[in-house]
């Protein structure tokens, strides 16, 4: 698109990210859900944590069980037999997360309680 | 009140001061989305405005978009310009591709109005009644799209890059469109109701600017979005955008008027002889004809429009 291609864009932003060596606590409740999530693939997957920008309050957790990426921009913390991998760049939001799992029909699911969290939406899902 | 003195026969070329950002990467329209107060459309050259909110449902920029598929050209006010790319690089997932570069001066803002500027436009080898309202069209290196079509005016707005501007400028002249100024353009809509967004917005609810249609409760959440529903589910408004018209310039700010009832101004621009000026009343307030607002240095009569 030529309306781009001209002079005067500069090179993408770079934003600074403080690193902290995360560390989290996961109930043993939270950890079996894991577990059952991870199933049979408990050696090559791993959960990842993540925030990204976005809801009420600012930022969205996110959780997601994938293969053990290749990419050395993560912390790797070892919970009795469950990995779970935070990334550099969201270890100031997220360092002395205390993961849960609460088995109920209504409202059951996992619950994140941040110590960083100024603010939290009321559906639990978002921090600030 | 009519616009018909002080518009071109033709057109007038106006080119509106502008901050430029580009996001692009496979995922930045969906970064755009989660921050967004308006549910992206991700359509291929559309032409849409949203808004970008503070936790406290306050305006941090009023931003026109110009879907490019995986680019996505936005622009706003130069002023919090800052404020808002700060929005958009922060909290990009580790699994997302999104970049954010500044386009400062590399694209330009012009809006093309008058009572005929097709007659120009076609001088140039644009077919205006081609053009649509929503959806820019690539003309060249540059994207057009129709704005505003009235009775009284017509209005085109383009995006140009840098090296193709000064030659745009001189096909308009060569038509016979002539340059204008972006005070008559701003206080034109003003007076109909719109806010450019090149006006100082930040810090204010879009509630009070009558910005609700930038606001779609349906989306989900975004930064803002609570406070904006439980606005909207009160009824609860404190101030209300009002248009007032005047011989002097209103300077911007808060002042008060006519037995110490307060007012905020948030902008004043010339048209013609007169200047029309953007204000925030409280909703309480049921004023309407003259007013005296006391200015730092003298008091300005102003009327509401």
């Amino acid at each position: 698109m030529g309306l781009l291609d001209g002079p005067g864009f500069s090179l993408p932003i770079a934003t600074a990210v403080e690193v902290v060596d995360v560390q989290i606590e996961v109930s043993d409740s939270a950890r079996k859900a894991v577990l059952a999530a991870i199933g049979e693939q408990n050696d090559t997957h791993v959960l990842i944590i993540s925030a990204k920008a976005g809801g009420c309050s600012g930022y969205l957790y996110d959780m997601v069980v994938v293969e053990k990426p290749d990419n050395d921009g993560f912390q790797t913390i070892d919970i009795d037999g469950v990995t779970v991998m935070i990334h550099n760049k969201d270890s100031t939001l997220l360092n002395g997360l205390r993961l849960d799992f609460r088995d109920s029909l209504m409202g059951g699911g996992f619950h994140m309680d941040n110590p960083n969290a100024d603010r939290a939406c009321g559906c639990g899902q978002s921090f600030g | 009140m009519t616009f018909d003195d002080n518009l071109h026969p033709l057109a007038e070329y106006i080119e509106i001061p502008s901050g430029v950002t580009l996001l692009s990467g496979k995922n930045c329209h969906e970064h755009l989305n989660r921050v967004s107060s308006i549910d992206i459309s991700s359509k291929f050259l559309k032409r849409e405005e949203s808004i970008l909110c503070d936790l406290h449902g306050r305006i941090v920029g009023h931003i026109l978009h110009a879907d490019l598929e995986d680019q996505i050209l936005l622009v706003h006010n130069p002023e919090n310009a800052k404020e808002i790319r700060n929005i958009l690089s922060t909290g990009v997932p580790w699994n997302e591709d999104v970049k954010v570069s500044t386009g400062d001066g590399a694209v330009h803002r012009l809006i093309v109005v008058g009572k005929n500027p097709g007659r120009v436009l076609i001088g140039l080898g644009i077919v205006a009644n081609d053009l649509e309202q929503d959806s820019w069209t690539e003309f060249f290196d540059s994207m057009i799209c129709l704005l505003a079509q009235t009775d009284e005016y017509t209005a085109f707005e383009m995006l140009i890059p840098t090296q193709l501007l000064q030659s745009v400028k001189e096909g308009f002249e060569t038509n016979g469109g002539n340059q204008g100024e972006a005070d008559s353009w701003l206080a034109l809509q003003s007076l109909t109701g719109n806010i450019d967004i090149s006006i100082e917005s930040s810090k204010h609810i879009p509630f009070e600017l009558g910005l609700a249609n930038l606001i779609d409760l349906k989306k989900g959440c975004y930064p803002g979005q609570e406070i904006h529903a439980r606005m909207e589910s009160r009824g609860i408004q404190a101030r209300i955008r009002r248009c007032l018209s005047s011989d002097k310039q209103i300077p911007q700010g808060k002042a008060r008027f006519s037995e110490e009832k307060r007012i905020e101004i948030l902008c004043s621009h010339r048209l013609g002889d007169i200047w029309i000026s953007y204000c925030l009343i409280s909703t309480k307030l049921d004023v309407n004809g003259e007013i005296s607002i006391e200015a730092s240095d003298s008091t300005i009569t102003a009327t509401f429009v």
